[in-house]
C-alpha cells in the first residue's frame, strides 16, 4: 500500500533558526528520493516533518492527496529507520521487528509470523530470539529496516541510514536496501550527506541548501545539468569556467560573463595547441600529471590562474604533457557541456 | 580500562594504594570495633570486649520494644521508598517531555534540592503542619511525607542518569510505529530503565531507614522508629544492646545493597545466554551507583 507524498511550502522554525524556508517536493508512489545536503541544510528536519515528529509552522504534507500535517506520527503509517537504528535494547530481535504489530494489538501468533517473514526479507532468518546487542552494525541496520517495514507502511523514511557503518559495509548495504526497496515497491525518502550514496540509491535526488530544495532531478541530470555552481561543485568534480556568447573566456577571477560552463574532468581531452575549432577548449600550463590506475589525472593552470582538472583514459598519449609545458584541452562533444546562465547563481527554491 | 590506568601510573600507584588503604581502614575500623563491643559478655560497651557471647543479640531480638521499632521502621521506610520511587521515576521521565531547556534546568534543581537542605528544616516545617492540622496528630502521615521527600532525590538522580544513557530516538521510533505513550512507557521506557529504578529504590530505602532527625520531631508519643530508639538508648544507658542493634541494622543494609550486584549479574547472565556464539559487541551498560 505505497503512497504518493507531496509537501508544499513547508516552513519550520526551531528556536531562532528558520530551518525550512518554504520547501516543496513531490514523490511518486514507489519512488526512491534522496534528500542530499550539507549538515544544517534542513534535510533531517524535512524527514521529521514527513514522519510527524516535527510540527510545521505552515505548509502542507499530503499522503495520496490527504492532508496529514496535523496528524500524530502514530497515525501516519510511516516506517522510519533512524540513524542510531533505535532498536529496543531489552527486547529480542523478533520483538523489535513485530513491535508495530504489538502497537496495533495484533495477536502474538501473527506478530511472530510477520517477524519471521520480515527477517527473511532482510536475510536474517532465524535471528528472532537473539538480542540486539549480539548483532553487528550491518545486521542491526537490517533489523531496523525489517521493523520499519513490518506494519506495511505507506512510506519508508531513512535518516542517514549508512552513517554508522564503515565504508565497505556501506556500499554493500546501499545495494541491499535498494534491492529490498524495489522488491517491496515502497515510496522511500532517504536523507544523506554522502553524494555517492545519493547517486547510487535514488531514482531522484533533491539537493538541499540553507532550508531550500535547490534542485530535484535524476542523478544523471543533476550531474550533467546542475542548476548552479554550488550543485556542480557538490556532485563530483567540475571545472567551472566563465563564458560569453557560448565561448569559454579565461578572464580574471571576479570578472563575470553571461554564464558559467560546467566541464566534467572525464569529458575533456588533450587537443593540439593550434586547434581553435572547438569553442569548448582552454589552454594552460601542465601543473600535475599523475597515473591513478584506471585514469590519468591532469591538472592545468590557465593564464588567469584557474585550475583545470582532466581525467584522461589510460590509453591517452601523455608523453608530451611534461610539467610546465603548455597544453590545450577541449570537450569535443558539445552536448556534454552545460552552461549555467549567470542569473541562476543565486540559490532559489524550486518546485519539484 | 582500569588496568591501562594502573599501567600508565607506574610507581605513582604506590602512594595511591597506601592512601586508599588508610581511607578504607578509617571507614571500616570503627565499624569493626562497634561490632566487637556487641559480642561482650559484660554489661557495658567496652573495647576490647570482655569475653564473647551473643546474649545481647538475644536480648535485642527477644525485646518486643526493639522488634516493634524495627517493624515500624521497616513499613514506614518501605512506604516512603515506594512513594519516593513513584515520584522520582515520574519526575525523571516527565522531565524528558519538558521542551524548554530553562524550565527543565529549574525542575531538575528543585528535584535535587532536598539532598542539600538540612533534614531539620523539613522536620521543623512538617512539625508545624502536624501542630496546625489536628487530625494529623498521632498519625505517621507527616513522617512518611518527610521521608519520601528525603528519598526522592536519590531515585530521581539515578533514574535521570539512566535516561541519559538510553538512545533518545527510542521514543520517537516507537511513536512512528503506532505506539501511544502508555504503551511506550510500559513496554519501552520502564523496562529499559528498570535497573536504574531498582538501584534508586534500594538507595532510597537505605537512606530512609537510617533517618532519625525527622523521627525525633514527627513521631507520635509512644512510638519509636529503630534509629530513634537507638538514639534514645545511647542517651540513657550505654548498654551493648545498642551496638548489637546497630550491628543488626548494618547487616541488613549490607544485605539490601548486595541485592543490587546480584540481580545485576543475574540479568547479565540471562542476556549473555541470549547472545549466541557469534556475539561481537559487549553487553548492555552496567548499573549506575552502588556496584561501581
Amino acid at each position: 500500500m505505497t503512497i504518493a507524498l507531496s509537501v508544499s511550502d513547508i516552513h519550520v522554525t526551531l528556536g531562532h533558526n528558520h530551518v525550512l524556508k518554504g520547501v516543496a517536493l513531490d514523490v511518486r508512489p514507489g519512488e526512491f528520493v534522496t534528500l542530499l545536503g550539507a549538515s544544517g541544510s534542513g534535510k533531517s528536519t524535512l524527514l521529521n516533518v514527513v514522519a510527524g515528529l516535527q510540527s510545521v509552522d505552515s505548509g502542507h504534507v499530503l499522503f495520496d492527496g490527504v492532508n496529514v500535517e496535523k496528524r500524530a506520527p502514530q497515525k501516519r503509517n510511516v516506517g522510519v529507520v533512524f540513524q542510531s537504528y533505535a532498536l529496543f535494547p531489552h527486547m529480542t530481535i523478533g520483538e523489535n521487528v513485530s513491535f508495530p504489530l504489538l502497537a496495533a494489538r495484533r495477536p502474538a501468533k501473527e506478530r511472530r509470523a510477520v517477524a519471521d517473514e520480515m527477517l527473511s526479507l532482510v536475510q536474517l532468518p532465524g535471528m528472532a530470539d537473539r538480542s540486539p546487542a549480539s548483532l553487528s552494525g550491518g545486521q542491526r541496520q537490517r533489523v531496523a529496516l525489517a521493523r520499519a517495514l513490518a506494519a506495511n507502511p505507506g512510506i519508508l523514511l531513512l535518516d542517514e541510514p549508512m552513517a554508522a557503518l564503515d565504508k565497505q559495509l556501506r556500499e554493500q548495504m546501499q545495494v541491499e536496501i535498494t534491492r529490498i526497496q524495489r522488491k517491496v515497491g515502497i515510496t522511500t525518502v532517504s536523507v544523506t550527506h554522502d553524494q555517492t550514496e545519493a547517486l547510487t540509491m535514488s531514482d531522484r535526488v533533491a539537493i538541499m541548501r540553507d532550508g531550500f530544495i535547490v534542485q530535484v532531478d535524476t542523478p544523471e541530470a543533476l550531474y550533467r545539468r546542475p542548476a548552479d555552481e554550488y550543485i556542480a561543485g557538490f556532485l563530483g568534480e567540475a571545472n567551472l569556467l566563465p563564458t560569453i556568447g557560448g565561448m569559454i573566456l579565461d578572464t580574471q577571477p571576479g570578472a563575470t560573463g553571461d554564464g558559467v560552463a560546467v566541464l566534467r574532468p572525464e569529458d575533456l581531452e588533450v587537443v593540439s595547441a593550434d586547434s581553435t575549432a572547438s569553442a569548448w577548449s582552454i589552454e594552460g600550463r601542465v601543473r600535475l600529471l599523475s597515473f591513478q590506475g584506471s585514469r590519468f589525472r591532469l591538472e592545468l593552470l590557465t593564464d588567469a590562474g584557474r585550475r583545470i582538472v582532466c581525467s584522461l583514459p589510460p590509453a591517452a598519449d601523455v608523453a608530451a604533457l611534461v610539467v610546465g609545458s603548455r597544453a590545450r584541452v577541449a570537450c569535443r562533444n558539445p552536448d556534454r557541456v552545460h552552461v549555467i546562465s549567470t542569473g541562476a547563481l543565486v540559490a532559489e527554491p524550486v518546485a519539484a | 580500562m582500569s588496568s591501562t590506568v594502573a599501567r600508565s601510573l607506574g610507581w605513582y600507584r604506590l602512594p595511591i594504594i597506601v592512601i586508599a588503604a588508610l581511607a578504607s581502614l578509617l571507614l571500616i575500623v570503627p565499624f569493626l570495633i562497634l561490632v566487637s563491643t556487641s559480642w561482650t559478655s559484660g554489661s557495658f560497651i567496652l573495647f576490647p570486649p570482655e569475653g564473647f557471647s551473643l546474649k545481647w543479640y538475644g536480648e535485642v531480638l527477644s525485646d518486643r520494644r526493639w522488634m516493634g521499632s524495627f517493624g515500624l521502621s521497616l513499613w514506614t521506610s518501605l512506604l516512603s521508598t515506594l512513594i519516593a520511587t513513584v515520584l522520582g521515576v515520574s519526575g525523571a521521565i516527565g522531565l524528558t517531555r519538558v521542551r524548554s531547556k530553562v524550565a527543565a534546568r529549574w525542575i531538575r534543581t528543585l528535584f535535587i534540592v532536598p539532598i542539600a537542605l538540612p533534614p531539620i528544616a523539613y522536620a521543623v516545617g512538617l512539625y508545624g503542619v502536624n501542630m496546625d492540622l489536628g487530625f494529623l496528630r498521632g498519625t505517621l502521615v507527616t513522617l512518611i511525607i518527610g521521608q519520601s521527600l528525603i528519598a526522592l532525590p536519590y531515585v530521581f538522580v539515578i533514574v535521570s542518569g539512566g535516561i541519559a544513557r538510553i538512545d533518545p530516538a527510542l521514543r520517537p521510533a516507537a511513536s512512528t510505529m503506532g505506539a501511544r505513550w502508555p504503551l511506550i512507557l510500559r513496554t519501552i521506557e520502564l523496562p529499559a530503565l528498570l535497573p536504574y529504578i531498582l538501584s534508586g529504590t534500594l538507595f532510597a530505602f537505605v537512606v530512609v531507614f537510617d533517618e532519625v532527625v525527622l523521627a525525633v520531631f514527627l513521631m507520635p508519643p509512644g512510638m519509636q522508629t529503630l534509629p530513634l530508639r537507638m538514639l534514645n538508648a545511647s542517651q540513657e544507658a550505654f548498654s551493648p544492646e545498642l551496638t548489637s542493634a546497630s550491628t543488626l541494622v548494618s547487616i541488613l543494609a549490607i544485605l539490601v545493597l548486595t541485592i543490587l550486584p546480584i540481580s545485576n549479574a543475574v540479568r547479565r547472565a540471562r542476556q549473555q545466554r541470549r547472545i549466541d556464539a557469534g556475539a561481537k559487541s559487549p553487553v548492555a551498560a552496567p548499573l549506575e551507583g552502588v556496584t561501581e
